[in-house]
């Protein structure tokens, strides 16, 4: 009974809310801003300083290269997939380091948060790649003569984890506290040891409850795996510069390789949805 | 979800809109005007471009040369950094007005920039470290090669050595990183720059013969007749007037072994 | 054998990392100045109760958001040509482009930051005759800010880490500084740590002082890792 008046109330708001002007006072200034601004930028292409520039449009380019557009997108669908499994697991624990009572599992935990959330990624990504490789050549390496290389697609996945699994650990952590304090006394007070509190009762709820900011930052490993072509990576951002490389139509090719990454991003959030759906948990948007 | 989906959708529909074909001025005249004329140069590749420790200001041989370009325009020169997979886009987009940055002058770049006279010849070797015992291109079978994106280097070096495996990094100074560190056995780049690294860096040692040619050009922008023909013009007024052997001997030791392809007023 | 504890290499350099240290700094002012002009138009075009503004807006973010900052930053430099007429030099078009690019993520903490404010207060605001202004100074305002603070820092401080993007353009932040001056000396242990060390030092200062704004009820959670 109560659901059918919600249902019709929530049925009237959002009939309400599709009403796209409330006033015609509205239309009116709609019209005119986004009119205004819409004739603005048609007049300052094609009658403008800008018209003076002169460029052929080559959309053709993308599909000719196809070929190089589906390399970078496996390229980073990799790196993506390895960084995910390793910052989540990273994540999970650190959040888990963070709320825990030994201390100094939590200074551990705050030290690394803290260092790897302060450091641009992309001075860590060069630091794996050129700073640890000097490392290892001169510790390892030159004494015994041994050749252990670090491959880039190795530097960019650690790198990548350490950054992201430090932001998902505080994600974490946030999901953990807001899980009330008496349900940690109540799984005492049945005979829970805190293992199994840990296991039974907490980590299933906060790790639900952080569904939707974890999948904001499973996005932000997409993005920020593009930063791997400056370490040699061929991944989807090296190829859109190949490709204007080869076909000087640069407008094109980072068009192509801009929408590929939102393509990425959109089917990421549908497996995020997905996900939500088979573990019959409603279903929320990313934050 | 639904609303990038929508943001998508509208972002093709926003990009498919037509272009225009208006043809534009001579550049020549909006340098003039301005005073001031933006050069691409390189910033990693001494001795032609390269950033001076103490100043924090490019300089080399191009950067010479295109100081006394600017001179004889009347004009002073801004640089910028061209890398090699910039370079081209720079000049088609309009960020630089000159390209001096070891282009190599070649039939397919003429689809896109228009090049000016070759100031210099040069061609392509391998550089390796001593310990890898690399003394032929055919050696460098199945071995990563270090080259840089958008140069000239790597996609030659296939047609040498097909079974190279090709590394590619942003700069020359990575790919030199990357071979000290022993996570390349070679790099490949132009002869100008290979003999400034063996040069400097006792450990390292060419590879063989050259096995390409390539003649420096500077880039302009397609179809612009009248900017093409002044820097042209600047660079031959700089031959006879014995400045370019000057700016050769500074940063080579040498006296230059070739002449620019001059021609009487 | 070559040794990785190069450390002579800074003091050698200083003047060269300070140098690129200044860039980046005013970047990051500039960039920090446009990217909460921008975050504040479409916050509040998203906030609004009109569709017409919000929808359009959203769109503009969402597209925004969903690009990797290193492309926006190649693609302003080298698209400012055919798409505005007018060719950006490096600094600027970095400048341009962390201001958009990171403008979109602020503009969702000023959203955050209207949305923290309960509707109630506004309908009381209204219903005791007060305008649309006085609602908005009186206690929308003081109450968002106060509420956005701690995420302001934070994105402030995300701005500032992603000024490195800067470099892949050429322009000769203090990253680049350090590439340059590892390609002559070949110490890249000692000079990405120092690098490293001088990002951590000033990021974590202006976070500790973001953890010290955010210490009480009702304030927004922004952790976003871009």
């Amino acid at each position: 009974m109560a659901d059918a008046v919600l249902s019709r109330t929530a049925a009237a708001r959002a009939a309400r809310r599709w009403q796209w002007f409330e006033t015609p006072r509205e239309r009116r200034a709609f019209l005119l801003v986004w009119g205004g601004l819409a004739a603005l930028v048609v007049w300052y292409f094609f009658f403008g300083p800008r018209a003076q520039y002169d460029y052929n449009w080559r959309w053709s380019i993308v599909w000719q290269y196809r070929r190089f557009l589906l390399w970078g997108v496996g390229t980073t669908l990799y790196i993506f997939a390895w960084s995910l499994v390793f910052s989540l697991v990273l994540g999970i624990f650190c959040g888990i380091g963070r709320t825990t009572n030994v201390r100094w599992v939590r200074a551990l935990s705050v030290g690394y948060v803290e260092i790897f959330r302060n450091i641009p990624l992309l001075v860590q990504m060069w630091w794996a790649y050129f700073g640890l490789q000097q490392v290892v050549n001169a510790v390892i390496n030159d004494p015994l003569g041994l050749r252990i290389l670090i491959p880039s697609t190795f530097a960019c996945i650690l790198a990548l984890s350490l950054y992201t699994g430090a932001y998902m650990g505080e994600v974490v952590r946030s999901g953990i506290r807001s899980i009330p304090r008496g349900q940690w006394e109540a799984a005492t007070s049945t005979g829970l040891s805190r293992a199994q509190t840990w296991r039974h009762v907490v980590l299933p709820q906060a790790l639900v409850i952080v569904i939707p900011p974890m999948a904001s930052e499973v996005l932000n490993i997409i993005k920020n795996s593009a930063i791997a072509m400056t370490i040699a990576i061929t991944d989807l951002m090296f190829y859109s510069q190949k490709i204007e490389e080869e076909t000087f139509a640069g407008f094109e090719a980072y068009t192509a390789g801009t929408l590929l990454f939102l393509l990425l991003t959109l089917l990421a959030v549908g497996a995020i949805y997905l996900v939500q759906w088979l573990l019959g948990l409603k279903v929320r948007s990313a934050g | 979800m639904r609303r990038l989906a929508l943001a998508l959708v509208a972002l093709v529909v926003a990009f498919g809109a037509a272009a225009d074909a208006r043809a534009a001025d001579s550049l020549l005249d909006k340098v003039k005007q301005k005073g001031e004329m933006i050069v691409g140069t390189k910033y990693d590749f001494p001795p032609m471009g390269s950033i001076n420790k103490d100043t924090g200001q490019p300089e080399g041989f191009e950067v010479d040369l295109a100081n006394e370009i600017a001179k004889e325009l009347g004009v002073k020169a801004k640089f910028v950094q061209a890398l090699s997979k910039t370079r081209i886009p720079l000049i088609v987009n309009g960020n630089v007005d000159l390209i001096v940055a070891t282009m190599t002058h070649k039939r397919e770049r003429e689809q896109a920039i228009d090049f000016t006279m070759h100031y210099m010849i040069t061609g392509q070797r391998a550089v390796t470290r001593k310990d890898t015992g690399i003394t032929h291109v055919s050696q460098l079978a199945g071995k990563q090669v270090a080259a840089v994106q958008g140069g000239n280097a790597g996609p030659n070096l296939l047609k040498v050595q097909p079974k190279a495996v090709l590394v590619q990094f942003q700069e020359q100074t990575e790919a030199l990183l990357a071979l000290k560190q022993k996570k390349v056995d070679a790099v490949v780049s132009d002869d100008v720059l290979n003999q400034w690294w063996v040069k400097h860096n006792p450990e390292l040692v060419l590879v063989g013969k050259l096995y390409t040619i390539e003649p420096y050009g500077m880039g302009v922008r397609q179809n612009d007749s009248r900017w093409r023909n002044a820097i042209n013009q600047a660079l031959m007024e700089i031959w006879d007037s014995g400045r370019y052997h000057e700016i050769h001997f500074k940063w080579f030791g040498q006296k230059p072994e070739f002449e620019i392809p001059w021609y009487p007023k | 054998m070559e040794s990785f504890w190069k450390w002579h290499v800074i003091p050698e350099n200083l003047g060269f990392f300070a140098g690129g240290f200044r860039l980046t700094l005013t970047i990051f002012v500039l960039a920090w100045v446009g990217c909460w002009v921008f975050a504040v138009i479409f916050g509040a075009m998203r906030h609004s109760s009109r569709p017409w503004l919000r929808y359009p807006a959203a769109a503009v973010v969402e597209i925004i958001r969903g690009t990797p900052g290193l492309m926006f930053v190649v693609w302003v430099y080298f698209l400012s040509q055919p798409l505005i007429g007018y060719a950006l030099s490096p600094f600027w078009a970095a400048v341009w482009a962390l201001m958009i690019h990171q403008g979109a993520y602020a503009a969702e903490v000023v959203r955050a930051g209207l949305n923290s404010v309960p509707r109630g207060q506004v309908a009381a605001g209204y219903s005791t005759g007060l305008g649309y202004v006085e609602v908005m100074g009186w206690i929308v305002l003081p109450q968002a800010l106060r509420n956005m603070a701690p995420a302001v820092v934070n994105r402030s401080v995300a701005l500032f880490k992603n000024t490195s993007l800067a470099f892949v353009i050429g322009v000769i932040e203090f990253f680049r500084a350090g590439t340059i001056v590892n390609g002559r000396e070949n110490a890249s242990f000692s000079v990405f740590t120092f690098i490293a060390a001088v990002y951590f030092v000033c990021c974590f200062s202006l976070s500790r002082l973001g953890n010290r704004l955010g210490q009480r009820p009702g304030v927004i959670e922004d952790t976003t890792a871009v």
